[in-house]
């Protein structure tokens, strides 16, 4: 069995449905790029901060200065172009993830589950033989080109979306989702001027109906993509899931990225037998197989161990996981909640009494101040920071404790943080984060 | 996958998709009784009694889209008059909008809330103009008095309107050029002494600081006691002080008389651009988008009051009290624009403006939850009773009852955090915060 299984993944499949991934993922990149320039994210973002919520040990990851954030996007594009025409694929692939990888460490505040899917897919192609067919390498160096790729290639890129599928229902395997029907209730309710429909919208079946199928979605369509028999159909639902997300929520390219990236489960000769391409040679030529050997296949099973096990470390964190968000990031908890916070520090001199506050407002931009709101770890770190500016302006008994409130997915705000703890020592998470008082999370 | 054009399935679904459009169209009416305010299923006394008491601005809930019986946006004693014939089995015409709680909140708001503010505005302006050509011809104690009432009262109109500056009042700019703070003196002073502002026109060249109506208040008001304000405008130099005076209240005039028509049904007519959001282009792309900007414009009036208005002042956020942070210090007015400006979001809450009766956001959130639109209710009415509690002026209250004026900074931040973390979520707004996609 375990032979078969490796044989078959060994086995020659045709490119070309890694080809047409490749190409629509370079495509739709161009369009993510150039949609920074055209919103003027890169200056919101990037720019206009002075002060970035950086990753553990990542702190070193900042902004460029002048206009280098500008060139950096306008490469990224450049890169992404590469990657559709095929051109130094693997190169262009492993510099685009860096580079969109490289942009979204530098601020916490900045993230978002697809934005970790596009780094995941463009180092995928950066390792995955995505070069083979219908790409300027191929044409450039024959010798390269080739009509068939491993069927572990393919399957790489399965594997992949399916965690995010997988992942993504489990999340919503909760009390808010399936027993209270949020937060899709608060989302859908404030689309009820759509046309034809919007009236359905405001109602709580629909609601409801909406969350039951969302869950079984993205629980069933793996296997129903992946079995033959129900694959078109599949498919459908992923185009009309897909749609209405895109057309209810404002989740830019997610949905269409998701449309142009699950056609890697239609057997891989599918462009080829849409577009009426003479069929794949019989004997196709696999000139990298033997340079690769066995560590690509090595590399891309410990990635995937990694991400299976990515999402199921918020199973070690205590408490409610949307609320206190251990294990929150990188774990495909895709659209599972609305939560929305406020916080006011006060700031104390140990040494002369004197007490003053913080509205986080004034210090950050109007996105950040929003995200540090309902994540712990970054009011954390900006406490730290008030001290430490506090510190320089000759306060060095500084103490900081936080009025921060939140709302969870339609439950009442409540504080979020316990006002009586000095966030310079906080001590253990379980102490300073106060439990949500609602049940069922 | 089939790909016959009439397989089952397929007309299984258009079946289904029909049926649900259908549903969705027809669903709120089916469930709703024109002019069934208690909800029983029919109208009887009680839903007529009921829509009177609605319409008197007595506490009681009473929907909109089944109270508004002769569907004009307002709850009237007409409303009530009809739906009490009708329950008397007398002949009555009851005809309920299907506009939705959305759409209908945004007209009721634009005929009982927005239109009447400002034609107010309007005719507060048209006042001041009068009253300041009354002083500038002849400065006296008595007419300085009515310019300084005059002033005001066109101050709290304005004031009434900011929780809804949307549409023409952001993209006309407004707010820059008759309310802009704080101005710079100096530069008002050295503008004047120019003497190059002769009429309303002139006006328009200024920048904002040397513009509207603080500009007109440093005028009007000193320090140093209505003498010397008198002196200063009948004085030596004083053709130049009255003719800028003159000026700044004819601009102000004009622009409070084009915003206005920007919203007159007869001409501009936005009210309708903003209740068929989505439906007929314009500014908004779609009903949420209207609703979003609406409520962000609540909370942002919230937020001004809160921070700039009493936090900032009071030294809450660092240097101290500090009076000079006031916006309106010289005339006394710094605790009447707080408060002018919380009543302004009340009435758009509420969806009432003396006398009139309409819908408002909290009708709205009593639909999706009674109990937060209560919660809501009274951290709004407890906002405006600890402003109230704070004497005027302000500047005075700073140092003498401190105490009075955070207890007021509490009020209005707890009022604020239920906006932005119960209503905002449960409304569905996207609170404005820039950024990127979500998810």
């Amino acid at each position: 069995m375990g032979t078969e299984w490796t044989r078959s993944l060994g086995a020659e499949v045709d490119a070309a449905s890694l080809a047409a991934v490749r190409i629509a993922f370079g495509l739709l990149m161009l369009v993510a790029v150039a949609r920074y320039f055209v919103h003027g994210w890169i200056a919101e973002l990037f720019v206009a901060p002075t002060y970035f919520f950086p990753y553990a040990g990542l702190a070193w990851i900042r902004p460029w200065p002048g206009a280098g954030m500008y060139l950096h996007f306008a490469a990224l594009g450049i890169l992404a172009l590469a990657i559709a025409a095929g051109y130094r694929t693997r190169a262009s692939a492993a510099l685009f993830c860096v580079g969109f990888t490289w942009v979204h460490l530098i601020d916490k505040t900045n993230y978002l589950n697809h934005y970790y899917l596009i780094s995941l897919v463009a180092g995928l192609l950066a390792v995955l033989p995505a070069d083979r067919a219908a790409s300027l390498d191929a044409r450039r160096r024959p010798e390269h080109a080739a009509a068939t790729v491993p069927a572990w290639a393919v399957w790489a890129l399965r594997a992949q979306l399916g965690l995010v599928y997988v992942f993504g229902g489990i999340a919503k395997l909760h009390p808010d989702w399936l027993l209270h029907a949020q937060p899709l209730k608060m989302w859908l309710g404030a689309s009820a001027g759509a046309p034809l429909v919007g009236p359905l919208l405001e109602t709580a079946w629909m609601a409801y109906l909406c969350s039951w199928a969302g869950v079984l979605f993205d629980l069933s369509i793996v296997p129903l993509l992946l079995w033959r028999r129900t694959r078109p159909f599949a498919y459908a639902a992923v185009i009309v899931f897909h749609l209405l997300t895109a057309w209810l929520f404002p989740i830019g390219m997610f949905p269409w990225i998701m449309i142009a990236l699950t056609t890697v489960f239609f057997a891989p000769d599918w462009p080829r037998r849409w577009l009426r391409l003479a069929p794949r040679p019989a004997v196709a030529a696999v000139p990298e197989r033997a340079a690769a050997g066995r560590l690509v296949p090595a590399f891309l099973a410990v990635h995937l161990i990694v991400q299976i096990l990515l999402p199921l470390r918020a199973l070690a964190a205590p408490g409610a996981v949307l609320w206190r968000e251990d294990g929150f990031r990188f774990a495909w908890r895709v659209m599972v909640m609305e939560k929305n916070g406020l916080v006011t520090f006060r700031l104390r001199d140990g040494a002369t009494g004197a007490t003053w506050t913080v509205d986080p407002r004034r210090r950050l931009t109007p996105l950040q101040a929003r995200m540090m709101a309902t994540q712990p770890d970054m009011i954390l770190a900006f406490a730290r920071v008030l001290a430490a500016e506090a510190r320089a302006r000759g306060h060095a008994a500084v103490e900081v404790r936080a009025d921060a409130f939140a709302a969870l997915n339609g439950r009442p705000a409540q504080r979020f943080v316990d006002p009586d703890v000095d966030l310079l020592d906080p001590g253990p998470r379980a102490g300073w984060i106060l439990p949500l008082q609602s049940a069922d999370s | 996958m089939s790909r016959r054009p009439d397989s089952p399935w397929r007309r299984r679904a258009a079946a289904a998709v029909l049926a649900l459009a259908v549903l969705g169209a027809g669903g709120r009416a089916a469930a709703q009784t024109c002019g069934d305010g208690t909800g029983d299923g029919a109208v009887t006394q009680p839903d007529a009694i009921r829509i009177l008491r609605a319409a008197a601005a007595l506490p009681v809930a009473c929907d909109l889209g089944v109270c508004d019986v002769d569907d004009d946006g307002r709850l009237t004693t007409d409303d009530g008059v009809a739906a009490l014939r009708a329950a008397a089995g007398l002949p009555a015409t009851l005809r309920c909008g299907d506009l939705g709680p959305r759409r209908g909140m945004l007209r009721s708001l634009t005929v009982v809330v927005i239109l009447p503010a400002y034609r107010a505005l309007d005719q507060a302006a048209a006042a001041l103009v009068a009253a300041v050509d009354l002083l500038a011809a002849a400065p006296a104690a008595d007419t300085l008095a009515a310019a300084r009432a005059a002033w005001r009262a066109e101050r709290r109109a304005w004031k009434r309107t900011e929780a809804f500056r949307l549409g023409p009042s952001e993209t006309q700019r407004t707010d820059a050029r008759i309310d802009w703070s704080p101005i710079r003196p100096d530069n008002v002073e050295s503008t004047i002494a120019a003497g190059s502002v002769q009429g309303a026109s002139d006006v328009d060249a200024l920048g904002a600081t040397v513009v509207g109506s603080l500009a007109m208040e440093h005028v009007l008001f000193d320090p140093a006691g209505d003498a010397a304000v008198l002196a200063a405008v009948a004085g030596p130099g004083g053709a130049d002080r009255r003719a800028y005076l003159r000026a700044l209240a004819a601009n102000l005039k004009e622009r409070t008389a084009v915003l206005r028509a920007a919203w007159e049904p007869a001409q501009g007519d936005f009210g309708e651009e903003l209740v068929n959001a989505g439906l007929i282009g314009g500014e908004f792309a779609s009903l949420k988008a209207a609703v979003d900007e609406l409520v962000n414009r609540v909370v942002f009036t919230a937020e001004q009051v809160e921070e700039l208005k009493l936090a900032d002042p009071l030294g809450l956020n660092g240097g101290g009290i500090d009076p000079t942070r006031l916006e309106s210090p010289r005339s006394g007015s710094s605790r009447a624009d707080a408060l002018d400006e919380l009543l302004g979001i009340r009435d758009v809450y509420l969806g009432r403006r003396a006398p009139e009766v309409g819908g408002g956001i909290g009708g709205v959130l009593a639909g999706v939850s009674p109990a937060l639109d209560e919660q809501v209710r009274r951290l709004l009415a407890e906002a405006i009773a600890a402003v109230r509690r704070i004497p005027e002026p302000l500047s005075a209250s700073l140092v003498a009852r401190p105490d009075l004026v955070e207890d007021a900074y509490v009020a209005v931040q707890a009022f604020r955090r239920a906006l932005v973390l119960d209503l905002a979520p449960a409304l569905g707004v996207t609170l404005t915060f820039g950024g990127t996609d979500g998810d």
